[in-house]
Order: structure tokens, then sequence, then C-alpha cells
């Protein structure tokens, strides 16, 4: 577990969602964030349905949210991870 | 007042027009059925009593016009045509109800009221996930659907499938984008009336070992058109569907094949009972007696545990994949189990083909068998794999609480929400904490002691499986998740036997202390132990329920207790 996972965010624009995902993306890829590119699918950074599952659960504790299980399903990439974050937390309020 | 009889008058009707087991002008009898099997072909008159009777309307929801609503209701009514004829279970209903699921759940307005009309009027249901090549690995199939202007063009070859030639509608599973993914699956209503007869071609009958008179066939589509209202909800939607269906209906089918372990007990009792050895009735063999309590304390955990999950799906639902998937590991290992004693305890009588026990041995090649119909145990425990470290680290290393309401078979239930049924349970566990309930129990009581034994189980399971990486989790990586998987479900299922003994209160449950104890201890301790037999001081107070049962002609079953809304038990 790399440091940066632990470090505490309130960041809700766009870009600190996305900086957010990719730092968990490269947590579990065991890769540097600055390799993990927002437009490609996860599952080439080694993302399965068992990190998949592990990374849904890390959102939601560090966002609050309760999301379904098929989230990574809709969304491969981080780009497409972030819109759909960024559109729950909206309607969060 | 409902429209519709209550679960416990249907059953009871259902029971009396099957008429006596043993008349041998019965045609819905034991030797009507046998004689079926021999023929491998289904039990034509059951199946013109099943629809006299009106029984598809227990599969369809009570919105489109059936009486479903409830899980456990119609459990207790398919599993009495199980305790008849595993096989007429099989080929009647049951397999039209694990097609329509998916429609129920994911359908379209239209396809609900195509389905509902269809069943409500004795029509079947086939559904199609097997390709022989590929088994339980969905995202293998091959089976295709490709866009061609307006229509949809479907190819592939699906077998072993339950009704494949006699289906009036087929809800084939079929790849409809080449993408890789979740999303690229779809889920199609087939109706062979509705496509050219060149397009959809049944293949020859799959002979089998047991349900023989099961109708087995493959089919095969070749550019089989399609509109896009053949699609079952969304594009891609496939796998969703499926695996949420897949929630509902690996409860219902292990709770009704345990209807065969109660056939399969009684005629064993008595057989046994008049049965003379060594100068005494073989009743009287403790080596036998054990055998007999064994797969009598199997049949009471098999109903406990399916009786929890069946109500798990409308308490917790967003936990379902977890209840269906642990019951169904289980419980159909506890069947397989009980059977094998049972037939140990038969000796030569649990083989032979004619004769008073001849209906044994056709029992024990069914519930062999059983595996046709569905998901493999396998499957189940890939289902609970990849879930376990998430379950350890947000569920069994915390205080959470149980939910009482899974224990209390006699208390009303919500409608079940299908929406609300998700593809994992994301950690969440309100069964397991039972448990920690029950150990809280007077200290020196031998309950609370066991109940203590199977707390110290959680926490050593949660233990290994919070510390299993994702790689160890995936179905090439090792037996060890397999096994932990696997202890779960046990665990699981002594949080169900525990629970519903300290809240099933007030029901029709014995109230007697040999029960849970003996249920907890027909499930194996640890991950790589096996069933063991009962000790003497369980065996013998279960032996003699089950003899004064049998001999009583009263039900074996725990999970009866349920009324409705008002009702007596």
């Amino acid at each position: 577990m790399t440091e940066t996972t632990a470090e505490a965010t309130d960041d809700r624009s766009a870009a600190g969602v996305g900086d957010w995902l990719t730092r968990q993306i490269a947590d579990f890829a065991e890769v540097p964030a600055d390799s993990v590119a927002a437009d490609r699918p996860l599952t080439e950074y080694g993302i399965d349905s068992v990190s998949g599952l592990a990374i849904c659960a890390r959102i939601e504790d560090h966002y609050d949210l309760d999301i379904d299980p098929t989230l990574l399903w809709d969304a491969p990439t981080v780009e497409a991870l972030t819109d759909l974050l960024r559109d729950e937390l909206a309607a969060r309020g | 007042m409902p429209a519709h009889p209550t679960a416990q008058a249907a059953v009871a009707e259902l029971t009396a027009r099957l008429g006596d087991p043993d008349d041998a002008d019965n045609p819905l009898g034991h030797a009507a059925i046998l004689a079926a099997d021999e023929d491998a072909e289904i039990l034509t008159a059951g199946e013109r009593l099943l629809d006299d009777t009106g029984l598809n309307a227990e599969y369809v929801p009570a919105a489109l016009g059936g009486r479903f609503e409830r899980l456990d209701r119609l459990i207790d009514v398919a599993r009495t045509v199980f305790r008849r004829d595993p096989t007429l279970g099989a080929g009647h209903g049951i397999g039209s109800f694990l097609a329509a699921v998916n429609i129920w759940s994911a359908g379209t307005p239209a396809q609900q009221k195509a389905v509902a009309d269809l069943l409500l009027a004795n029509g079947k249901l086939a559904v199609t996930y097997n390709e022989l090549a590929h088994g339980n690995d969905l995202l293998a199939c091959e089976t295709h659907a490709r866009r061609s202007g307006d229509t949809l063009l479907l190819n592939g070859r699906k077998e072993p499938i339950t009704n494949a030639a006699r289906a009036a509608a087929y809800v084939v599973f079929a790849r409809t984008d080449p993408a890789p993914g979740q999303r690229s699956h779809s889920q199609l209503l087939v109706r062979p009336a509705d496509v050219p007869p060149t397009t959809l071609r049944t293949l020859p009958r799959t002979a089998t070992v047991g349900m023989r008179g099961l109708p087995l066939a493959g089919v095969e589509f070749t550019d089989c058109p399609l509109g896009d209202d053949a699609v079952v909800g969304a594009p891609g939607q496939g796998l969703q569907t499926a695996l949420t269906s897949f929630q509902v209906t690996r409860i219902a089918l292990p709770a009704v094949l345990a209807g065969a372990l109660d056939t399969g007990l009684r005629l064993a009792v008595r057989h046994l009972a008049g049965r003379r050895l060594y100068g005494a009735s073989a009743l009287r063999i403790p080596a036998v007696r054990r055998l007999l309590a064994g797969a009598y304390a199997d049949l009471l955990l098999s109903e406990t545990v399916t009786a929890v999950a069946a109500r798990g799906a409308h308490l917790t639902p967003g936990e379902s994949s977890v209840h269906a998937a642990g019951a169904k590991y289980l419980v159909t290992g506890t069947l397989l189990g009980a059977f094998d004693d049972l037939a140990t305890a038969m000796g030569a009588h649990g083989y032979l083909r004619a004769g008073d026990t001849a209906f044994f041995q056709k029992l024990l090649r069914d519930i062999r068998a059983a595996q046709v119909l569905h998901a493999s145990r396998a499957a189940c425990l890939l289902t609970l794999m990849p879930q376990l470290p998430l379950l350890a680290t947000r569920s069994w290393n915390r205080d959470r609480a149980a939910h009482a309401g899974l224990f209390r078979p006699a208390e009303t239930l919500p409608p079940l929400a299908w929406d609300r049924l998700k593809v994992t349970a994301k950690g969440h566990d309100h069964l397991t904490p039972a448990l920690r309930d029950a150990a809280d129990g007077p200290a020196g009581d031998e309950v609370t002691r066991e109940a203590r034994e199977w707390t110290g189980r959680l926490r050593t399971l949660a233990d290994s499986c919070a510390a299993l990486a994702p790689a160890e989790l995936t179905p090439l990586a090792g037996t060890t998740a397999y096994d932990l998987a696997a202890h779960y479900a046990s665990v699981r299922a002594a949080a169900a036997t525990l629970g519903t003994w300290q809240h099933g209160r007030g029901t029709t449950l014995p109230d007697e202390r040999w029960w849970p104890l003996a249920l907890l201890a027909r499930l194996p301790s640890s991950p790589r132990h096996r069933v063991t037999p009962l000790p003497d001081h369980l065996a013998e107070p279960a032996v003699e329920d089950l003899i004064a049962r049998c001999t009583d002609d009263r039900p074996l079953g725990l999970a009866r207790g349920w009324a409705p809304p008002g009702g007596q038990p």
C-alpha cells in the first residue's frame, strides 16, 4: 500500500476525483500514478473482477457513496469512472 | 383475503391429488414413476395433473396473474412435486422458472406479459446458458447475435437444455458485442413459432444416468432472425441479468431438491424397519441408526439453510449473491452426502431396480444427475471467492448486527425487489453475526459452547481471507481460495442454524436442542475437513424423532412453519 492511498482528499472537482482514482488504480496495479492513462481500459493495468470489487469498496468508503458493484462494467477507464462518480456526487449535492 | 390458496392449502391439495405413492394402480404413484423412468420418459400423468392444478402460476408473479410473491411459498409448493418425483419437478415447472426469472428481473412489460401468458397457458420456457465446451464459464459463450440492418441474427448451439424440444420459448444467453468485458452479452427471448423453421433446430435428445425421463436436448440457431424486441432489458445487460437471476434460482433449486431426501429417508426407514438382521430389526443396529440420523440432520440442515436464504433474498437482497451461492454449494453437497449414507444403510437394496426399495435407486440417481439442471458447485464457489477479502474487512472483522428476520420463518416478507439484487454483496453480511449472538447465550449451555466454536472459526476465516491477494482468488490460482469459500458456506450454514434456533421459536420447529447441535455436527469444522458421523448423544434423539415422524406420517422438514399474514402455521 502506497502512502498516497491513505492521504485524505476532499477535492471533488473532476480533476480531484480523477487524480484520486488514478492513484488507486496505480496502487492496485503497483505502477507509478503517472503511468496510468485516463483513457485506457483498467484491465490493461491488471484490474480484474477481484481488484475491481476492492476499488469499488474504496470509492464507497472514500466518498461515502453507495455504488452498484457493476460500476466498473459501465466505466472501464479512469476517465469514464470519473464522469460517473462526478454525476453521483453531484446528484447527492 | 388472498385471491389464491395459502401455501399450506396448495401443498395439501397437491399432496392429496398426487395420491398414495404405494398404490400400484395410482398413475402418479411410485410404480408408475419407476415405469416411466425405465422408459426414460417423463411422467405424462404427472404433467397433466400439474397442468390441471395450474402449478405454473406458482412461478409467475402475482402482478402478472400468477401466485409468485414469496420465494418460500414457491419452494414449499414445488418441493411437494420433487418429493414425489424429482424428474417431474425438474421437467414440468422449475425448468421454466429458471428461465422466467430473467424476464421477471429484466424483461420489458411486453416480454413479461408474453411469458406470463405462456406459462399460465401451461407452456414451457427453456433457459439456455450451457454450451458443452464452456460449462459455467458464461463469458466464454460462443453463441452470438450480430446486427444485420433491423435484425439480429442469432447463431450458435446450446446444450444440454431442459425441455429443448418442447419449449414454447427460449431465453438465450448470447454475445451481442464483440468487445471484451461484462457488457457484451444479452439474453434474448426467442419463440420458435416466430422464426423461420430452418433457423432453429432442436438436436437429438441427450440420455442421462439419473433424471432419465428429463427431456434434455440441444438447440441450434442458424442466422435466426430476431427483432430488437427480443433483447431482454437493455442490450449488454445479459451477464448482470444472469447473475442476479441465479440469486433466486440457486436458492429455489437446492431447496426443492431436498424433497427427494425426505422421500429417501421414508423409504429407508420403512425398509430397515421391516428387515430382520442378526436376530433384531435392522433399525436397532447402532451403525444403521447413526447413518439414518446423519441423513435426517442433513435434511433439516438443507431446509434450514434454504429457508434462511429464501428470506434473505427478500430481506437482504443486496447480499443475495452470497445467500444463494453459499446455500447452493452447501445444500447440494449435503444432499449427495445424505444419499450416500442412506445407500450405505440400505446396502444392496439401495441399488435394486425391482422390489419394495426400487424407488430408492431412482432417487439416488436423480439427485446425482440434478447437476444437469443448473450451475455446478464449483461455480458457486467462484461466486464467493472474489468476495471473501471484502467480507472479511467490511463485515466479519467488524461489530455488525444480524438481521433477525432471516431466522423467523413465520413472519411476513416484503415483495422480492428484483432491482435490489446486486451482482456482489460488496462485503456486507447480516447472517454470520448470528454466531456471535448465539455465543452470548447461557454459559455452560452446549449450544452456546458450539456457537463459540463457530465464532472462532469465523474469526480464523476472516484472518485467512483478509490476507488473500487478488491473484489468489482467480479460478486457476490454486485450491486455497476454493477451500475458504467452501468453509464460508459452512460458517453461513452454522449461522443459519443458530439464528433459527434463537429466533425461529413459536413456529412448527421442534423445541429440542439436539437439532441445532446435530446440524452443526454435520458441518465440516475447517476448510479441509469433511462431514463426520453424528455422535451417539445426538444421533439417538434424531433417529427416534425420524422414526416417529415416519411412523405417524408427519412432515420431516423444518421449514414449514411460515404462515401467511394473519394465518396459522
